[in-house]
């Protein structure tokens, strides 16, 4: 049995990823590399999103926007991975936990 | 669009390039501080063309085909941008002796400082929800990676990490949002977004995803701007931060995330007033009293700076939430006397070498002149007049009261009550406890001396005159009004 | 010069304030010297453990380039001041008004700024900056030796910057900022000598019972406001007349309040205390600003607000019978003082005294008169006696220079020459100043309708003479000792210095004052002996091009001519016979007084203890306030209100704590409180929409 691709079925799976994503930020208590990879995966759900609108309706705007999304999202995973390689060296460790110096 | 049009987006034109150009002069002359005497050039270069036609200029757009406009120069971007570089000027002679002796003092910081300015100047003039996003991330990484500068100090990337996750999620938050509004509408313009949302009103009632949709562009701005609940990073990414990026982070990215909030309310936003206006409302209160009741129980300074902050900026929501012209100018108002008034008490802070709140103990005894420079600047904070920080609350709850909302006026009067009593704690430690040490402050460097100097008299004068700058920002907000 | 009146005016106005501001920044250049903080640690200490350095080159040029930047400013608003009022006499200038700017408005108000130049404020203004640059000039002389003189020019140009802003306001918001302004410099400079506990107390004594009566004037101001919607005076007066037809009691509330503010400023019977006390600031102090100037400034606003006074016929009467009072019993006190400045200071009351009933009776025309001839001759006495303390190394008792062994007059010949003049018109013997203002003050009460007015008269008169005996009293006691009394008394014993700390063991002889001294005293001598016949046209109303509003049923002023001759020259003769009384009483038969005293125990005691009203007051007022402040600081203080404000703060500080809590340090906590707000407000937002 076969259904057709609306756009609502994109939407609720860009939902889903986002959820996701958002989850693993809160729930996450270990890595903080987990953490830039929900962060990836809240961004590929907005692409998702723009790319199916764009689709379903004939507009352009919504793949260039994802396309801006894909470069800016490379600068920044860039920039927090030297954040991360900054927190290590000092700290020694990637633990989230870890970061709890400042607090109150 | 004419040839000449476009010079009235030099500001931008001028940042970005400048960067461009201020990253070779730092990477071949390796010398910071020429590097930081061309970024107040290039900043003054920017500051040229707004100067000239400050609210007299056209509103002018720069189209982006079927997309609709991507930027919009209004007179209320031209005074915002004013208020940004001005301040953004006066920032600059705080960075050079924080940095030299945290043996840190690199050309990057400029640069990185022109970048963060030239993505600001975006946000402020941007008219579609792309150009927003692109803004906005220019705008924050330089600043996550201003924050963590510092590279031996634990606290310094601790900062910077947490700055970086949680504005990453506001920025995944607004992403969605901005999608959620695409699905929705199919045009992601301000006007287009205005357009349709009014049709959508007009029709019935607005779909829940759109108002999902700009819920979550609208906190990613509240995240900036460290309203309450959106806060929590604050304190600590003003603390772990260098000093002098704590202060720029106090003071720019405020500005332009406000101008920006007050142009989405007035523009693609304003057909939804009856939803956000109330929800504001509250926001501002609870920050407010966040703010001023967290700040009372701090001990570091800088925290508590960034409460205080917190507070300020829920007084200044006040005037957002009022959403009239006379709101949205007192808005900018109170944020360009808090923005200078913050830099003068980061500038004393930095001057007086003080971390914790016992560190002023006495301070009195020891430097009558930078005693009286935070007894100044503590007491516009809290809003005694005739000092500029009166005229600045007075703007907001008057714009308030005339929008109708009175208790939000008499809440943010009460909540000024309780932001006074960590100022006057604060003088109070100063000038009556006994400090621990009788040694007087060590020599104020030039830089903090002239912030600490242009912070008072500006303090005073606007205190006196506040229709120099009242009545620009009244002339910029009827412009979007 | 029409063109250019706006300009002047604010100029005038500006000037000093600038002068003050330079002198301040001073200390930028030069911080604070050793010397200057020397006395400010004595206090908290309680031991001298810095000795006054000796002043370096620089810390001279601090001083100098402090006091000819202030001095300079007034000289020259006193030089544009006069400029005006001599165009505005001559009709060469109009009175105009200029806005400078607007400071803030709320809805149908504005707080603006701006001055008004008329006749009144003209007067005002020469009145002010003349006398203001005598005392800066004779003040280079006076506090030559002081540590801290620049601080003391700074606050003496601020103090007439403030004035001018008082006396040139064009409403009453701007006058009140002025008329606080000119309460805080003289608080500053009452308490110059901080190190003095009695400066101090004197300068808070002042500072409090000037509040007490401005919380008087607020009212009236806030009653103003209410009832006219406005606090411009051209406005304020253009409604008087609609105003009164459907509201008179406003009127007289509003007048009445008004004037218990000008009482505590003008130290009017009741609210007077503060002004004898306020001698313990330096003499210069007291001839600008408790005897030419801010004490004027309940004269001046009264006169300013006549249009209001004339819709309040009872107000006037309360102000006629108040001023009576207040002449006949600082009259009285001022016959058995004995600190020099005090005896001047009761004769500024009682002189004030005059004005105000001049203005009970309608005269307004008559008070400015003699508000502007008394601020000469009183500034010049001050001043005189300022040079008598000088010479005599800050003695101030008249007994005292009777037993030092000189003959003051042959030491002191030129001060002695002043004070005379001063004191002829101070009595009010013609043609001196004092005789033309004095006696149309009386003649006018004389002249009041219903003859309302000749209990007063009676009162004036008796207070004139009084006048002439204690204003002689100062001369005879001061100046006519005679040397073979003297050999009794061994050398000067008590030339040690009673005020502030003299550092030159060398000058042990009294000594005429320096020229810098004396130079300034002759402008005010002039003034003293000529302004009433060159001003006499101040007298009449036409003078003045309607700054000043009488009701034409008001007409002593009018009829202030027609009286009977003897009651004209009563009061000069009553005069001449006090200062001949004076003569023999405190130069040739010195026993008489003490015999007098004895006699007439009761009288005698009660103006030595200045009518007990200090005591009285301490009984009345202070004891029960405090016992009332006690009981409220034991019990409504510390249990109540510090139990609620600490109670809320700790509250607040609770709250602060608890919140703490939650800015647990962690990432995902923050990122979790976002996310919880967010979906809170986007279910409000849902829930709104179904």
């Amino acid at each position: 049995m076969f259904y057709t691709l609306t756009l609502s079925h994109v939407l609720t799976l860009s939902a889903l990823l986002f959820t996701m994503g958002m989850a693993g930020i809160v729930l996450n208590r270990r890595n903080i590399i987990a953490i830039l990879m929900c962060l990836e995966l809240v961004l590929l759900s907005v692409s998702i999103n723009l790319v199916g609108t764009s689709y379903f309706r004939a507009d352009i705007t919504g793949q260039i926007f994802s396309m801006f999304i894909l470069t800016v999202a490379a600068a920044e995973l860039a920039i927090g991975l030297a954040i991360v390689t900054l927190f290590f060296r000092n700290r020694g460790t990637i633990e989230i936990d870890a970061a709890d110096l400042m607090k109150g | 669009m004419t040839h000449l049009d476009i010079l009235l987006t030099t500001p931008l034109l001028v940042l970005g390039i400048g960067s461009l150009f201020l990253l070779m002069l730092g990477a071949f002359s390796n010398n910071a501080r020429l590097t930081g005497i061309g970024a107040a050039v290039v900043i003054l270069a920017a500051m040229v063309q707004p100067l000239l036609q400050p609210v007299s200029g056209p509103v002018f757009a720069i189209d982006g085909g079927a997309g609709g406009h991507l930027m919009q120069v209004s007179p209320f971007t031209n005074i915002a941008t004013l208020i940004l570089l001005g301040i953004a000027l006066l920032c600059l002679p705080l960075i050079e002796n924080y940095f030299k002796a945290a043996k840190a003092y690199k050309p990057e910081v400029y640069v990185l400082v022109v970048l963060a300015l030239a993505g600001m100047v975006a946000l402020i003039t941007s008219a579609h929800l792309l150009t927003l996003y692109v803004a906005l991330e220019l705008m924050s990484f330089p600043i996550y990676i201003l924050t963590a500068f510092l590279r031996d100090d634990a606290k310094s990337s601790e900062a910077g990490l947490k700055y970086y996750v949680l504005g990453s999620m506001a920025s995944g938050l607004m992403l969605y949002g901005i999608s959620l509004i695409y699905a929705g509408l199919g045009t992601l313009s301000f006007t287009g977004v205005f357009t349709a949302l009014n049709n959508a009103a007009a029709t019935g009632e607005a779909a829940p995803m759109l108002l999902v949709g700009t819920t979550l562009i609208l906190v990613a701005s509240l995240f900036k701007l460290s309203v309450a609940p959106f806060h929590m990073w604050t304190p600590d990414v003003y603390e772990g931060a260098p000093t002098p990026v704590t202060a720029i982070m106090g003071s720019l990215p405020k500005i332009a995330a406000v101008a920006l909030l007050i142009r989405l309310l007035a523009g693609p936003f304003d057909s939804l007033e009856g939803y956000w206006q109330p929800a504001l409302g509250w926001l501002a209160i609870a920050s407010m009293l966040v703010g001023a009741s967290l700040a009372i129980v701090q001990t570091n300074l800088k925290r508590l700076l960034a409460f205080s902050t917190i507070a300020n900026i829920g007084f200044i929501m006040v005037g957002i939430v009022a959403a009239n012209p006379q709101g949205a100018s007192g808005a900018l108002l109170y944020l360009g006397i808090y923005a200078f008034t913050t830099l003068g008490l980061f500038a004393a802070l930095m001057a007086s070498g003080a971390q914790t709140v016992n560190d002023l103990k006495g301070l009195a005894t020891r430097n009558k002149g930078l005693a009286a420079t935070f007894l100044l600047l503590l007491f516009s904070l809290a809003g005694i007049p005739p000092l500029a920080g009166f005229m600045a609350k007075f703007a907001v709850f008057t714009a308030a009261v005339q929008a109708g909302l009175v208790p939000l006026a008499i809440a943010g009067v009460l909540s000024s009550v309780l932001a006074l009593f960590y100022s006057l704690w604060l003088i109070k430690v100063m000038v009556f406890d006994t400090p621990d040490t009788l040694t007087p402050t060590p020599k104020i460097p030039q830089g903090l001396n002239i912030v600490m100097f242009v912070s008072c008299i500006a303090t005073l004068i606007l205190g006196i005159f506040p229709n120099m700058l009242g009545n620009l920002t009244l002339a910029a907000a009827t412009a979007i009004f | 010069m029409q063109a250019l009146v706006p300009q002047l005016t604010t100029l005038a106005v500006l000037l000093p304030a600038i002068g003050a501001l330079l002198g301040a920044l001073t200390f930028l250049i030069w911080p604070t010297l050793k010397a200057e903080l020397a006395h400010g640690h004595d206090d908290h200490h309680g031991h001298d453990d810095h000795a006054p350095e000796a002043p370096t080159a620089s810390s001279k040029w601090a001083h100098y380039v402090a006091m000819s930047l202030t001095t300079g400013s007034v000289l020259a608003a006193t030089v544009i001041s006069w400029t005006l009022f001599i165009g505005l006499n001559n009709g060469t200038a109009e009175p105009v008004t200029t806005h400078w700017f607007t400071w803030f408005s709320a809805g149908p108000w504005a707080v603006t700024f701006g001055t008004m130049l008329d006749k009144l404020s003209a007067t005002m203004l020469i009145v002010v900056t003349s006398v203001s640059a005598c005392v800066h000039v004779y003040s280079w002389g006076y506090m030559a030796e002081d540590a801290s003189k620049r601080r003391f020019f700074i606050y003496l140009s601020a103090f007439t910057f403030a004035m001018l802003m008082l006396v040139t306001a064009p409403n009453l918001v701007q006058m009140f900022l002025g008329w606080e302004g000119v309460g805080v410099c003289s608080y500053l400079l009452i308490g110059f000598w901080f190190h003095k506990a009695s400066a101090n107390a004197a300068a808070i004594k002042a500072f409090i019972v000037n509040r007490v009566a401005d919380a008087a004037m607020l009212v009236g101001l806030f009653a103003l406001a209410a009832t006219f919607g406005t606090l411009t005076y051209s406005e304020i007066f253009a409604k008087v007349d609609a105003v009164s037809a459907t509201n008179s009691y406003a009127i007289s509330f509003i007048a009445l309040f008004l004037f218990i503010g000008a009482m505590g400023k003008s130290a009017q019977f009741g609210l007077h205390t503060w002004l004898p006390d306020a001698m313990e600031g330096p003499t210069p102090v007291s001839a600008l600003i408790h005897a030419a100037t801010m004490v004027t400034a309940g004269v001046f606003l009264l006169c300013r607000m006549s249009p209001l006074y004339e819709a309040a016929p009872q107000v006037l009467h309360i102000v006629g019978y108040v001023g009576a009072i207040t002449a006949i019993f600082a009259a009285t006190v001022g016959l058995t003082q004995t600190d020099i400045k005090r005896v001047i200071a009761y004769s500024t009351c009682s002189q004030l005294g005059y004005m105000f009933f001049a203005i009970g009776v309608s005269a307004y025309p008559a008070a400015m008169f003699h508000l502007t001839t008394h601020a000469f001759f009183k500034a010049l006495l001050f001043l005189g006696a300022g040079s008598v303390i000088h010479g005599m190394h800050h003695e101030q008792n008249i007994f005292n220079y009777a037993k030092s062994g000189y003959v003051l007059r042959k030491v002191l010949p030129i001060t002695y020459g002043l004070m005379w003049l001063g004191s002829l018109a101070l009595a009010g013997i013609p043609p001196f100043a004092g005789y033309f203002s004095k006696d149309l003050v009386l003649e006018s009460a004389f002249a009041a309708p219903g003859g309302w007015g000749l209990p007063l008269y009676a009162i004036g008169t008796l207070a004139a003479m009084l006048t002439a005996i204690y204003g002689f009293r100062i001369i005879f006691m001061s100046f006519h000792n005679k040397p073979k009394v003297d050999e009794a008394h061994a050398k000067p014993t008590k030339a040690k210095s009673k005020k502030e700390a003299h550092h030159d063991d060398h000058h042990h002889t009294p000594h005429e004052s320096p020229w810098i001294m004396l130079v300034p005293m002759l402008p005010l001598a002039f003034g003293a002996v000529l302004s009433g016949w060159l001003l006499h046209n101040m007298g009449t109303l036409e003078w003045w091009d309607g700054s000043i509003v009488i009701h034409h049923a008001h007409s002593a002023l009018h009829d202030a001519h027609h009286i009977p001759e003897f009651f004209k020259k009563l009061p000069l003769i009553l005069a001449i016979s006090g200062i001949t009384l004076a003569f023999y009483l405190f130069a040739e038969y010195r026993g008489i007084p003490k015999r007098i005293s004895q006699l007439l125990p009761i009288p005698y005691a009660i103006s030595l203890n200045k009518w007990y009203i200090d005591e009285i007051y301490q009984v009345l007022w202070v004891n029960p306030t405090a016992s009332v402040a006690r009981f409220f600081a034991e019990w409504g203080d510390k249990k109540g209100i510090d139990g609620l404000l600490n109670g809320g703060a700790a509250t607040v500080r609770d709250f602060g704590q608890w919140l703490r809590g939650a800015q647990t340090g962690y990432v995902y906590h923050y990122a979790y409180a976002m996310l919880l707000a967010l979906t809170l407000g986007l279910g409000y937002l849902l829930w709104k929409t179904m």
